[in-house]
């Protein structure tokens, strides 16, 4: 079957659409869906650039099968090219290119504030429709701050104990930093400090707990970070399922989530574990391309429908 | 802190409609219940087991009571009647009182719990005013021949302010609807929509409703919107 042939009907988005792929744990498959999100999503006639944001640990070239990149995200970074287009490796998809962090130093993972928001600015002059981070395991804060800045969110999780786990911690400790960031009320943002320290005396385990405390002090701020927790929202693609009950998963976090965290979850979907995906990473091939009928393609089909369908979580 | 809220409905609970059907009622109840039982992985790292428990059996009352006829109709009326009863709160000076009641009840109870979880919640607010006025109010109220938002609306006892927080229709568009201010009318489809939730809030038939509006508003001269 031709899948560039497939009628996704698809909803139309605005011009250069940030998408970041995380998840907290590593292992999960974020690169591997990345890759192959994003070869779909030229496959659409959009022009897609990802970039590999797994900070000292990148191989999204790998994934796409591309041999040491000329130039990598540190060039940039470290001010040796100014324009990120010319930063821009191809990769063996028409209108799919690759900012590559291959070879970057370890150090580079640790960059200071003003690094970022530089990075940032340059990330909005990347002539593309879609820019699609691949970000690494872990809540540091560069990690977090990235996966805010995009316009949709997408968290994957494996429907294992560890990484729903780490989901959430990552979900967490996105959501209080985009508050914290946010909210220029001292006592609220040392509220939401005391917040992000788990063990904190005022018991407060949650973001609704948190929401609860602040309205208890103040209504008025109550109802400011009520209506910024609503807006607040991140899609979830559940990977590698054997079962068809460990795909209920995602709705299981849903629930929770959305109970518990007072967030709104927008599941897309899962995609089953497959052995072709695993051979596909072998051969260094995105599995789209390497296995265009399995069941993995099929899945990833309906989950990038799903992506599209939504609006923008920023 | 708890983990669960005592201030939900049953259908905030079970994530549903008002209007739910018994089919979408049992959908929602095994996704929570499987969300929550114990062996979930979705919650083991987050919540306790009495927190778990707990969610479970309000689950499981929610459940039986909202696939029951006889028990939902009842906690239907229950329901219905406690919002009357902060509805009358604020009714005497609707202006000022109704924000007053907003502070009042978010000082008493987390903002978040209060606030509306499932897609339709306007509805039960609209329930409630309809216990005050009769059900199904006539088209053409008050006699008048005609389909008179304003005249439907005030009978109500509502102010637009009051009308717009509930159904979150701001308020320039209410007040374009009510005048049939074709200039500052939005989109058809728009004006559609916020009728229906009119519609429901002033419990008449949604259709007949549209219809009618949209009737009446071709015949009203003046100049549409850009």
């Amino acid at each position: 079957m031709n899948i560039a042939n497939r009628n996704l009907s698809v909803v139309q988005q605005p011009t250069k659409t940030i998408w970041a792929i995380g998840g907290g744990k590593g292992g999960i498959g974020k690169t591997l869906l990345t890759s192959n999100i994003a070869v779909f999503l030229s496959w659409l006639n959009k022009k897609v650039v990802v970039i590999d944001m797994d900070l000292g640990g990148a191989n999204l070239h790998t994934s796409l099968g591309v041999n040491n990149p000329a130039h990598t995200l540190s060039d940039l970074l470290y001010n040796r090219i100014e324009n990120p287009n010319e930063l821009l490796q191809a990769t063996h998809f028409r209108n799919l290119s690759l900012i590559s962090g291959a070879h970057d130093p370890t150090g580079i993972a640790n960059m200071p504030h003003v690094q970022k928001a530089r990075l940032a600015r340059k990330f909005k002059e990347i002539e593309a429709d879609y820019i699609l981070l691949d970000l690494g395991a872990g809540t540091t804060h560069n990690t977090l701050d990235f996966f805010l800045l995009a316009d949709k969110k997408i968290i994957v999780v494996t429907p294992e104990p560890t990484s729903i786990e780490n989901a959430y911690r990552f979900i967490k400790a996105a959501f209080y930093r985009m508050l914290r960031a946010s909210t220029p009320t001292p006592y609220v943002r040392q509220l939401i400090e005391q917040a992000m320290d788990e063990k904190n005396h005022k018991g407060i385990s949650s973001p609704k707990d948190l929401l609860n405390e602040v309205a208890r002090l103040s209504p008025a701020e109550g109802e400011d970070l009520k209506n910024k927790m609503q807006s607040f929202m991140f899609s979830l693609i559940v990977n590698q399922v054997r079962a068809k009950t460990e795909g209920d998963i995602g709705k299981s976090v849903q629930i929770v989530c959305e109970r518990y965290f007072g967030i709104h979850v927008d599941y897309t979907g899962f995609i089953p574990y497959d052995n072709s995906v695993w051979q596909s990473i072998r051969k260094r091939v995105p599995f789209l391309i390497d296995s265009p009928n399995s069941t993995a393609v099929t899945h990833l089909e309906d989950v990038l429908r799903n992506l599209l369908k939504t609006s923008p979580s920023k | 802190m708890s983990k669960t809220n005592s201030e939900e409905s049953y259908y905030q609970l079970l994530r549903v409609s008002p209007k739910a059907s018994v089919s979408e009622i049992t959908s929602a109840y095994l996704s929570a219940k499987n969300a929550f039982s114990k062996d979930s992985i979705a919650t083991y790292s987050l919540m306790a087991a009495e927190d778990t428990t707990d969610i479970l059996s309000q689950l499981e009352t929610a459940y039986m009571t909202l696939t029951n006829p006889d028990k939902r109709r009842d906690y239907d009326k229950r329901l219905n009647s406690a919002e009357i009863v902060n509805l009358e709160v604020a009714r005497p000076n609707p202006e000022s009182q109704i924000s007053q009641e907003t502070n009042k009840k978010a000082q008493q109870t987390p903002v978040f719990e209060s606030a509306p979880v499932v897609a339709n919640s306007n509805l039960s607010e609209s329930h409630s005013f309809d216990k005050d006025t009769g059900s199904d109010a006539p088209l053409n109220h008050l006699n008048t021949g005609e389909f008179n938002l304003s005249q439907i609306r005030e009978s109500k006892g509502l102010t637009l302010t009051d009308v717009s927080r509930i159904t979150k229709i701001p308020v320039k568009y209410l007040k374009a609807l009510e005048e049939r201010d074709k200039a500052n009318l939005p989109a058809k489809v728009y004006i559609q929509g916020f009728l229906k939730n009119l519609a429901q809030l002033y419990r008449l038939d949604p259709k007949t409703a549209v219809s009618q509006y949209l009737m009446q508003l071709e015949q009203t001269s003046g100049p549409t919107s850009p």
